[in-house]
């Protein structure tokens, strides 16, 4: 049976309990907050480790958490900011390298063991990563999570229609790289 | 235009045999190491201002105390001794007149006390009045 976020919450305001409480809520969100990281940073090692970064700052505020949101709301919007923070670093890192981060990550899907997408699969992946790092991040919460906008919005602070118009282009870009065959 | 088809995209991606399972207590380690390295200079830090501050304090007064006593009296020797009778020459002369006394006098009729190896020997006042040029 689930733990529902109201009792997690009532656990972490206990200190002698708030081991146990994040225990149950790394259980219960990882693994989402996993494939989302994994999809925008592609390569295992880097979601891992901003995985492990998200939840270290959830332990370090869990107590200031007022519930204004849910906890998963509150946990995603601190993966997303710490993913984009991660690619931001990963470009500087590579500002005197011939090759974008993007042509860096589309090699990485051609010989990552762990990736196991077929041509198709591979050329719509190649294709995402061609858009803008919060294009992207919109177009992988609404195609692959089925998130709704709203939700979008709650955890990327902003509005549903600056999001709609975003999946939009972000949409529109794709089919036409596809349509091209340039990937 | 075709319209994209739905793609389980997550299905493409793998994980190592175990992640999942492996996660937390990884997670625990790293929690756990941070906070053992960061509690010494949390209880460390609440003393360092302090003796930041009064190691601070104690060496303003001590150049307060010593550097007029060293330093300055000696400068001020040094200043009344020949940096003053510099002054007072170059007072004599203002900037386009040194410039054209310069380049009008040969370098045999330039004789400049203040360098002189009498200097020694001379009063403020014969110093004064042998470098006065007329």
């Amino acid at each position: 049976m689930s733990v529902s976020d109201q009792e997690i919450l009532a656990l972490a305001c206990i200190p002698e309990e708030k081991e146990q409480a994040f225990s149950l809520l790394v259980k219960k969100h990882q693994q989402r907050l996993y494939w989302h990281l994994r999809k925008m940073l592609i390569v295992h090692e880097d979601a891992d480790d901003v995985l492990q970064n998200t939840f270290v700052k959830a332990w370090q505020n869990l107590e200031q958490f007022r519930g204004d949101s849910s906890i998963y709301t509150w946990l995603y919007r601190i993966a997303t900011n710490e993913a984009l923070n991660f690619l931001n670093k990963k470009r500087a890192e590579l500002i005197n390298n011939p090759e974008d981060l993007e042509v860096l990550l589309s090699k990485q899907l051609d010989n990552d063991p762990l990736y196991t997408g077929d041509e198709i699969e591979k050329r719509l992946q190649k294709s995402v990563l061609s858009l803008p790092d919060k294009q992207r991040l919109v177009f992988n919460m609404k195609y692959f999570d089925n998130m709704k906008y709203e939700e979008m919005a709650r955890i990327l602070d902003t509005s549903v229609g600056a999001l709609k118009a975003s999946y939009f282009h972000a949409v529109r870009k794709i089919e036409a790289l596809i349509n091209q065959e340039l990937f | 235009m075709k319209k994209l088809n739905k793609i389980d995209e997550q299905a493409s991606f793998q994980v190592p045999a175990g992640y999942f399972e492996d996660f937390e207590h990884r997670l625990t380690q790293r929690i756990k190491g941070t906070n053992d390295a960061t509690l010494p200079v949390k209880k460390s830090s609440l003393f360092k201002p302090w003796m930041t501050m009064a190691a601070s304090f104690a060496l303003i007064a001590l150049i307060y105390t010593l550097v007029p006593e060293k330093f300055t009296q000696k400068q001020t020797q040094e200043r009344t001794s020949e940096l003053f009778l510099l002054e007072q020459q170059s007072e004599l002369l203002n900037e386009y007149e040194l410039i054209d006394w310069l380049t009008t006098m040969s370098s045999e009729e330039i004789d400049l006390y203040p360098d002189s190896l009498l200097f020694q020997d001379l009063n403020e006042e014969e110093l004064l009045y042998l470098s006065y040029i007329d």
